[in-house]
């Protein structure tokens, strides 16, 4: 009944299939690969007019700005290229890797590995610790935890201090903090945030900034922000406007 | 970290409807388990006792109190017979085998039987030491009875008048213990026997008696038949011909067993019922859950968890609760039984092995866990079904 993800040495992926079967999954190679591709996308929820997105390429290591006005489809587009909604037209690619190839298992694993994700209200698995909601991410992700990992992302993000706290215990700050270790928990390629500065003050949405650009390079993770919070314009080179 | 810890945690989180799940799912354990101990106990005891003894033979009066008394050395017996009569029964060409005996005299409360060396061979009891009792004033021993009171072989004791404990003891006759039984899960483990001219010398006869001894009274007489046809006719021919008694005890066991059989079955519905209201608490506590906890299982999707991994955590969080509820329930139930044996038990002849589980005991545990899993799949497969994207945007917003 339960499902033991395991790295690289075992025959069988989580979803009980053989990783033989599909080599193409993991891991992959993204040493000449743009890490994140789109191209030619659209998607409509039903009975809603058809959304079209514009193409764009995002660089290993990049950084990349998504802004929009409020209902243009920012939050849309940041679930399709982390598989949490399927591809209706055109083609979104992850280091190469097009997302409508794979099944929703797949995608599942495929995201949890290779994509960490920041939502603009940080929520966490309540019954956890703060730590243990690192380890969790670890584990759906990369398969295992590793405790001392999960405290040196703590320990940047400065709230090392918290571990074994409750995650209700926590305030504001210290939430988007932990949201942000948490993406990067399971040492992804790519940590995509939807909002994350929006309802902070100049302050905090200055140093929540700060915090997912260092993280990430830290990391070897791009980035991509999707947001229609105009203070953020200046801190990226490379914007796509829906 | 792992699906089991993260289940784990989560059903720590509402520790009041968890423990109200498990109190349930603890008391239909724990009823389950002790009717089915207890029940088998009761019937193997009864069963166990009755042996070869086809019939069985004393004053008149309840049959049913006779079997107790005489069989199992419950009751108190119905009152005397003559010893001769009983003898020209033993004769008819439909009996095999008869045994005599003549008991009301006690131990510190323990049945002292006068008897013939047949009765213990009916039983095939085994001497753990020393030899059985052959002149007046021997007695050997139940192994129970020994080792209650400590006694050995040579050590000697006064019989009490009567089954009560504070009785007038019998000060003049000293009996000698000569042997010991082993443990044998029979009446006999609770009894002290002798010979019967033992128990005819404390009990002189009133005035007027003559001493010959087929002219003595005996209890009971149990019977053996050569041949079941026996059954069609020996009881209402003595019944009828004799001032004695005859009752069957399979029958009479039979007849008792109808209506200890209905109130056990009573009481195994009251354990299902309570059972099943332990998973239906599952099932309510977890369909209430699904909205607030939509959102924490979105965000374990989004972290890469699969649809089957979300699945087998909740149904894990309700295995957990049954294999605790489970747990405690046996361990409820088996305290329980210890009590029991240490108490009841042996005044009502049943041994209990409070330690021992029985194989259905062990069912009911995939039992439990089976109700547990069906109470929730439907919260698990809603849970499952939800769109991850739509949950985790409708929040924001
Ligand atoms: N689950 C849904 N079902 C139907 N329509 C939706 C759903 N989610 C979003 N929409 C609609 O799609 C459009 C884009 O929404 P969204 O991607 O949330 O925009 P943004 O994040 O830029 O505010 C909006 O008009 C919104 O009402
Ligand atoms: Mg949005």
């Amino acid at each position: 009944m339960l499902q033991k993800l395991t790295d690289g040495g075992s025959e069988k992926a989580a979803n009980g299939l053989p990783l033989t079967a599909h080599p193409e999954i993991l891991p992959f190679d993204v040493e000449n690969q743009p890490i994140l591709k789109s191209s030619q996308l659209k998607y409509s929820y039903p009975g809603q007019p058809e959304i079209s997105f514009p193409d764009f390429v995002c660089d290993r290591g990049g950084h990349l700005l998504i802004t929009g006005n409020s209902g243009t489809g920012k939050t849309t587009l940041l679930h399709l290229l982390s598989g949490l909604l399927r591809v209706q037209k055109g083609d979104v690619e992850i280091a190469g890797k097009n997302l409508k190839d794979f099944s929703q298992a797949e995608l599942d694993r495929f995201r949890g590995r290779h994509v960490g994700l920041v939502f603009q209200q940080p929520r966490f698995i309540s019954s956890l610790s703060v730590i243990d909601n690192i380890g969790a991410a670890q584990y759906f992700g990369a398969g295992k935890s590793d405790r001392s990992a999960a405290l040196g992302l703590l320990e940047s993000l400065g709230i090392a201090d918290k571990a074994s706290k409750p995650t209700g215990e926590l305030s504001g700050g210290e939430r988007q903090r932990l949201a942000i270790a948490r993406a990067l928990a399971a040492k992804p390629a790519v940590v995509m945030a939807d909002e994350p500065t929006s309802s902070l003050d100049d302050e905090n949405a200055e140093l929540v900034y700060n915090l997912l650009a260092r993280e990430s390079s830290d990391y070897n993770a791009a980035l991509v922000v999707v947001s229609h919070d105009g203070r953020l314009k200046e801190k990226f080179q490379n914007r796509v406007e829906l | 970290m792992n699906t089991l810890k993260i289940s784990f945690y989560n059903v720590l989180r509402k520790p009041l409807s968890a423990l109200l799940t498990i109190v349930m799912l603890v008391l239909g354990t724990a009823l389950v388990s002790v009717l089915l101990q207890v029940g088998t106990s009761l019937d193997e005891g009864f069963r166990k006792n009755i042996k070869g003894i086809d019939m069985v033979v004393g004053a008149k009066g309840s049959p049913l109190g006779l079997i107790l008394s005489a069989v199992y050395q419950i009751d108190n017996p119905t009152g005397n017979i003559s010893r001769r009569e009983a003898q020209e029964l033993s004769r008819h060409r439909l009996i095999e085998n008869t045994i005599e005996l003549s008991f009301g005299d006690s131990y510190k409360g323990r049945r002292i039987v006068g008897t013939s060396h047949d009765y213990p061979a009916l039983y095939e009891m085994e001497l753990s030491e020393g030899r059985l009792w052959e002149e007046t004033f021997e007695a050997t021993l139940g192994a129970q009875v020994a080792n209650e009171f400590g006694l050995k072989v040579g050590d000697t004791f006064f019989s009490a008048h009567g089954s009560d404990v504070e009785a007038e003891l019998h000060d003049d006759h000293p009996f000698t213990v000569t042997g010991i039984f082993e443990p044998s899960g029979t009446v006999i483990d609770r009894l002290l026997l002798t010979d019967q001219r033992s128990v005819w010398e404390l009990h002189p006869p009133a005035p007027g008696d003559t001493l010959v001894e087929h002219n003595r009274e005996i209890t009971a007489m149990l019977v053996m038949f050569k041949n079941k046809m026996g059954i069609l006719t020996l009881p209402r021919y003595v019944n009828k011909e004799t001032s004695m008694q005859a009752a069957l005890p399979a029958i009479e066991i039979n007849r008792l067993f109808e209506l200890f059989g209905l109130g056990i079955a009573a009481l195994r519905v009251v354990a299902i019922v309570i059972m099943v209201l332990g998973g239906i608490s599952i099932f309510v506590s977890m369909l209430n859950a699904l909205k607030e906890r939509a959102y924490e299982m979105a965000i374990i999707r989004s972290m890469g968890a699969m649809r089957r991994q979300v699945f087998g955590m909740i149904i894990t969080e309700a295995v957990i609760l049954g294999i605790i509820g489970y747990i405690f329930g046996m361990l409820l139930a088996h305290a329980g039984l210890y009590t029991l044996s240490q108490t009841a038990g042996d005044e009502f002849g049943i041994a209990i092995d409070p330690w021992h589980i029985m194989t259905e005991e062990l069912w009911l545990s995939g039992g439990i866990v089976l109700l547990c899993i069906i109470a929730a799949i439907v919260p698990a497969v809603k849970t499952v079904r939800m769109d991850v994207s739509k949950v985790l945007s409708s929040y924001a917003q």
